[in-house]
């Protein structure tokens, strides 16, 4: 055999018209030309139709075919294109493995996954078998829904957001049961046979990024002879540059905890430590930060990981804004910032405990969505460290789980990594630009410098281990709880950390945490600090 | 119309290791140069050492995963990624820049932002008794004061003259910005770079600064002491100079500064490390 077989894996809940699906690919003539193939792991309402090129066999059992059955089907019968009917009960990864197996590797390979899903029957199914459906749909390349028209349009708009959380890019078809694939074809040509990546696509890809390197870099050498520009981009430039690399160490501090937690620590272990009394759970998450002392930058993949891994909202959300208020480092660099003043370091630390003690009640009181609304699901689907997606079949070699830390960090690192290089560009932007005049000129006005205090701590994103000395800067010409309003706010919401949380949670559950942190802690500021410094003005 | 079977790659894999495997040579390249530190505080550089490994490793991790199925493989957003190896590696880095940044040196707050709370409770248990547990020649005396973090340290005068380098520039600021009095009349002398737009600076005013780094390049403060010289408008702004002078009080934005008078003004060579460092 000169050609690999193509397979390609149908996927879908039990009843979902897997069987459905692949009578209509036989319909629509795409595989007369190829001498194909059909391997049923399952065995539904429907049967396959029959037709003399296609050669059908059955595989019975819950497990997926192994290697030495699918070898023997592939050498006896040698195909050009093998269509398995996966079993609704399996991961699809399980599959994957075993296809993509040193014995098998040489002679097949995966031309395109399709999930199934059924319109009339896929939330119910979703509600209970989410773990292994989001598995199945993270694998695959194109969703098919069935009998789109057979559903309202707002159940259907539920169905596609489901979806697109799992796999925002993938390709998604609508099919009625009267339809045929030819629809498909029409709407999207490369769908079957496959669209072969050519070898030249590769180099113009390559290409381009040669001609864009060099273009950056001359046009940065046409800018920097020019008088006026020079300081400010070269400033631009480093600021950006260092706020990046300060971030980055504890950035991976921050992913690999995470990857740790998520690894080696069973869910149940966290849940219980934090779930059985919310009192002690809401103490541990506002003081957790004591024994971590990390800055803002890494709490943001830690506290996700709570949430992904069962501890309730609340109780991560007041750790996420305590940590860095917590933080020694925090503390001392504070102390030392306003020498014979510990009463700042000390305040600092209440109303930042307070804070976030406030958010996380408001959090409890509220109604709560579930944790599949406000953790972002980017993550299942990019993941491929192999402990991930739910019940797969282990295979941890020596390495194994030191691998699966690795892989899962740097999967992290990439889906936060590119919101933290937004926060750096965007508030280096505002370090540069921005005079800073506009924050002393308001001056005496207690509601307006604390609005534009906690403003400015928002967009400038000092690191909070520093962010005292700026704060200290300011302290002789505005009210003190505006100085505390940038010390308290700083670390617990800015641009930078606001990327790395766009990066991990949901759009809804972001801005719901924004609101709330900045209008507690405007009140808590306001209102708190003024009393506590009474004595002060 | 068959499928060929070459380029399996995962290019998503190909990317991120390409992307961690730049990032850990970036951090390599700037520890050996020394250019990290244009960037960051000394204290963070064992960090940049752990982040340089961690990538490497991630990227060796990696590569095991390169023939993975392949996922829809989007290109934009590994532009953004590239980006801070295009600034290391392509522009010549430099400290930020002697013209201070506007908001993170102290334009408006200028020199007065060394300043303490007005009240100055532990600004130093200065003791201007020269008994200290240092051996002291007969003309020299010190002044102990508390430098970060509750460290104390011990500054010395000699032959009445103060005289500043990098190491205890900041202390120095800070003392003399504390207890301006204590000092008038002494002699100062020390290197920065000319800084004349100050807010609220008279046209013969400037002050050498220097620019004090915390932890990183965005919270640079500019630091250094008044000074008051006839020719001042003839300085060149951000040029290195070495001043040595008689010191004085004066007021600045209603507080009592001290200033340097009657200064002799060289040109001086750029400091090997342009920053300095509080602690």
């Amino acid at each position: 055999m000169s050609v690999k077989t193509q397979v390609d894996i149908i996927t879908g809940f039990l009843g979902s018209g897997k069987t459905q699906f692949i009578n209509r690919l036989i319909q629509t003539n795409v595989l007369d030309f190829e001498h194909a193939a059909i391997l049923q792991c399952e065995f539904g309402q429907t049967e396959i139709a029959p037709n003399e090129n296609i050669q059908i066999t059955r595989h019975v059992g819950t497990l997926p075919p192994d290697h030495v059955f699918l070898l023997n089907l592939l050498q006896t019968s040698a195909p050009d294109r093998l269509i398995i009917e996966s079993n609704g009960m399996n991961p699809t990864t399980a599959l994957i493995q075993i296809l993509e197996s040193k014995e098998l590797q040489n002679i097949c390979m995966i031309h395109r996954i399709f999930f199934i899903a059924d319109c009339n029957s896929f939330m119910v199914q979703y509600r209970n078998f989410g773990g292994l459906l989001n598995e199945q749909i993270s694998q695959c390349d194109v969703v098919v829904k069935m009998n789109s028209s057979a559903v309202s349009a707002d159940d259907l708009s539920a169905i596609t957001a489901v979806l697109t959380s799992i796999i925002p890019s993938q390709d998604v078809y609508d099919i009625q049961v009267q339809q045929s694939v030819d629809d498909l074809e029409k709407k999207h040509v490369c769908i079957y046979p496959r669209k072969k990546r050519p070898v030249s696509e590769y180099v113009i890809f390559g290409f381009v990024l040669f001609v864009l390197l060099y273009l950056n870099l001359e046009f940065i050498r046409m800018l920097l002879p020019i008088g006026i520009h020079i300081p400010n981009l070269q400033n631009l430039i480093t600021v950006f540059l260092s706020i990046l690399f300060e971030a980055f160490p504890f950035i991976l501090i921050g992913v690999f905890i995470s990857s740790i937690l998520q690894i080696f620590i069973p869910s149940r272990i966290l849940e219980s430590i934090f779930t059985k009394n919310k009192a002690i759970g809401f103490l541990t998450a506002m003081f957790a930060g004591v024994i971590f002392p990390v800055c803002d930058c890494a709490t943001v993949p830690v506290a996700a990981r709570f949430i992904k891994k069962g501890v309730p909202v609340p109780i991560a959300v007041t750790f996420l804004l305590s940590a860095p208020i917590v933080n020694p480092i925090v503390i001392l660099s504070t102390l030392y910032a306003f020498p014979g003043y510990p009463s700042i370091a000390i305040y600092r630390v209440l109303t930042g405990l307070l804070t976030a003690l406030l958010t996380g009640i408001l959090f409890q009181v509220l109604p709560s969505t579930g944790k599949k609304q406000i953790v972002s699901a980017i993550e299942v689907s990019n993941c491929d460290c192999g402990m991930c997606s739910g019940n797969m079949p282990n295979q941890s070699a020596k390495f194994g789980k030191l691998e699966a830390v690795f892989k899962h960090a740097a999967n992290e690192f990439f889906s936060v990594g590119s919101y933290l290089i937004m926060g750096a560009l965007l508030s280096s932007f505002i370090q540069v630009y921005l005079p800073r005049d506009i924050l002393t000129s308001l001056g005496g006005n207690a509601v307006l410098s604390l609005l534009s205090m906690m403003l400015a701590a928002f967009f400038l994103s000092i690191c909070s281990t520093s962010d005292a000395f700026v704060a200290r800067a300011f302290a002789n010409t505005i009210p003190i709880s505006a100085v505390m309003g940038f010390m308290v706010l700083g670390p617990m919401l800015d641009l930078k950390n606001l990327m790395l949380l766009t990066g991990n949670f949901k759009r809804n559950f972001v801005i719901q945490f924004v609101v709330t942190v900045s209008v507690i802690a405007f009140f808590v500021q306001y209102f708190i600090t003024r009393l506590l410094f009474g004595w002060w003005s | 119309m068959k499928t060929p079977t070459c380029c399996k790659l995962n290019l998503n894999v190909v990317f991120q290791a390409f992307i961690l495997g730049g990032y850990s040579i970036m951090f390599l390249f700037l520890l050996k140069t020394g250019k990290i530190r244009n960037f960051l505080h000394p204290r963070i550089i064992p960090y940049i050492a752990f982040t340089a490994i961690a990538f490497l490793l991630m990227m060796v991790f990696l590569f095991r995963s390169f023939k993975k199925r392949e996922h829809k493989f989007k290109l934009a957003p590994f532009f953004l990624f590239t980006l801070p190896l295009i600034l290391t590696f392509l522009v010549p880095s430099s400290p930020a820049s002697a013209s201070p940044l506007s908001f993170s040196s102290n334009k408006i707050v200028g020199i007065s932002s060394i300043q303490r709370p007005s009240n100055g409770i532990s600004s130093g248990s200065s003791s201007n008794s020269g008994g200290s547990q240092l051996k002291l020649k007969p003309n020299q005396k010190a002044v102990k004061v508390t430098s970060a973090f509750g460290a104390s340290v011990t500054l010395i005068i000699t032959d009445n003259t103060i005289s500043m380098d990098d190491q205890n520039i900041v202390a120095w600021v800070n003392e003399l910005n504390s207890h301006p009095g204590n000092y008038s009349g002494m002699k100062i002398e020390y290197t920065g770079y000319v800084y004349k737009s100050g807010n609220g600076f008279k046209c013969n005013q400037f002050v050498p600064s220097r620019n004090m780094m915390w932890c990183c390049a965005a919270d640079i403060q500019l630091i250094g002491v008044l000074c008051q010289y006839d020719k001042a408008p003839e300085l060149k702004e951000n040029s290195w100079v070495h001043v040595t002078g008689k010191l004085s009080t004066s007021t600045y934005q209603n507080t009592k500064v001290p200033i340097i008078v009657n200064p002799t003004i060289k040109p001086a060579s750029v400091p090997k490390t342009e920053y300095v460092y509080p602690y």
